[in-house]
């Protein structure tokens, strides 16, 4: 509920962009009698569209007897706009100070809603009309790095800046000859550097070469043998980078390198 | 579900030899890489093999150290030796990726040296049961073989070899 003192405080909305911003608003006046007794509702509409980036007085208190109180059942604002999105910002004001309504401060994609309901609740609706959920206990990239903290919940997004988890991922099969993108997360591309040897390059580049690489690699045969099976993966000397890292794979027994079935890897550290 | 999709990218190195970038057109993760698009399913994006994405791709391939002195995208079917038995002899042609005949000649011998250090441990160890046995036809006959070995990465057929299938052929011992 909102309660405004006639011909002092108003209502402003503030656009930062020009959209197609459709504002309804709900409300009725009593006078200062004891007990109030209910007066002609105020004209409050219908308000044209505001299409600019600017100012919009939306309940304009002046015309009301002073002394009178209106009280706002409900305030409805949309954006019609194709594919504009703005600022929206709801404002009491009484020519002196200005007041910004709690969670009446949002950025309305194309289609969405804002909505200060009877009980003063203030909900913001996406283009389908399902809620916004709550993102003010979401954990920060900083919070999810440090991971410790017990009263933030994870997004998909931050779950990839957890020290625990891996930042990239990548299955390389042998076929057509090549090393194939056969199933990665975060890799951009796979290289074919020579014999028994490939260079995978991470999408979202390492903040230091300090990583840590787990690799190993599918036998290109079931015919075990200490010669054709006793194999090795191995990160090649210095070769880790902020982008990418080089496996090398070899027949421990004779030193001879060789090609595998198929690439495994996956990697952990701060990006 | 999976999308991924890639095209391949020939990169000559300076010493002729050649390296196989599969370069990702479709691939998924929680970041856009450069010259990137977000592709309708969720977390999957889309790039364009342009040249600037290619050499961007490169860069990172090799971010320090020598770089490819040229790069072509290739079919799959340019890729003429399947089985990879003499890749580090590969190089690009213009026209495909196949093996260079004299590089794989030295590879062969390379290859039979490894093979005959295996080969020679064991003959080793029946020379000396042999000899200690005083078995005298047992020891030449093994000798024989520890010779054949030894002789192995000289054998003429490799020099005489007409193709990389050729080579294949030939078998130690």
């Amino acid at each position: 509920m909102l309660i405004l003192r006639a011909n002092t405080d108003d209502i402003n909305v503030v656009t930062g962009s020009a959209a197609d911003i459709e504002v309804h608003l709900s409300a009725m006046q009593a006078d200062a009698s004891t007990p109030p007794v209910v007066q002609p509702l105020p004209n409050l509409g219908p308000l044209a569209s505001i299409t600019t980036a600017t100012t919009t007085m939306i309940l304009d208190t002046s015309g009301i007897t002073s002394g009178h109180v209106v009280n706002v059942k409900h305030i409805s604002i949309y954006n019609n706009h194709a594919s504009q999105a703005s600022t929206v910002r709801v404002e009491v004001a009484d020519g002196t100070a200005t007041t910004v309504l709690a969670g009446m401060n949002v950025n309305l994609l194309a289609g969405e809603s804002l909505v200060l309901t009877e009980g003063g609740v203030a909900l913001h609706y996406d283009s389908n009309g399902g809620l916004y959920p709550s993102v003010g206990n979401r954990a920060s990239q900083a919070e999810m790095e440090a991971g410790t903290a017990t009263d933030k919940y994870v997004t998909p997004q931050g779950m990839n800046w957890h020290p625990g988890v891996n930042k990239a991922w990548g299955k390389h099969a042998i076929s057509g000859a090549v090393p194939q993108m056969t199933a990665t997360w975060n890799v951009t591309s796979v290289t074919d550097s020579g014999v028994s040897r490939v260079t995978p390059v991470i999408a979202t580049d390492f903040s230091s070469a300090n990583y840590s690489i787990s690799a190993c690699a599918e036998a290109a045969t079931t015919t075990y043998s200490a010669t054709t099976t006793c194999l090795i993966c191995v990160v090649r000397n210095a070769t880790p980078s902020v982008t990418q890292f080089t496996l090398d794979l070899l027949e421990i027994d004779i030193g001879q390198a060789t090609d595998p079935a198929a690439w495994y890897w996956s990697a952990l550290g701060d990006q | 579900m999976n999308l991924n999709r890639s095209v391949l990218i020939a990169m000559t190195m300076p010493d002729g030899s050649v390296q196989i970038m599969n370069f990702g057109v479709v691939a998924r993760g929680d970041v856009l890489p450069s010259g990137a698009t977000w592709l309708k399913d969720e977390g999957w994006w889309l790039r364009d093999p342009t040249s600037a994405t290619i050499e961007d791709e490169i860069s990172k391939v090799f971010p320090t150290g020598e770089r490819p002195v040229s790069w072509r995208r290739i079919e799959p079917s340019e890729i003429k030796e399947q089985d990879r038995v003499f890749r580090g002899a590969w190089k690009d042609t213009g026209k495909a990726i196949e093996p260079d005949l004299t590089k794989s000649k030295a590879l062969k011998a390379d290859m039979i040296r490894k093979e005959r250090k295996v080969a020679l441990r064991d003959l080793d160890a029946e020379w000396m049961r042999a000899m200690g046995q005083g078995k005298k036809a047992e020891v030449e006959a093994v000798e024989a073989k520890r010779q054949k070995w030894r002789d192995a990465p000289a054998d003429p057929r490799i020099e005489a070899a007409q193709s990389v299938e050729e080579l294949k052929q030939i078998k130690a011992a």
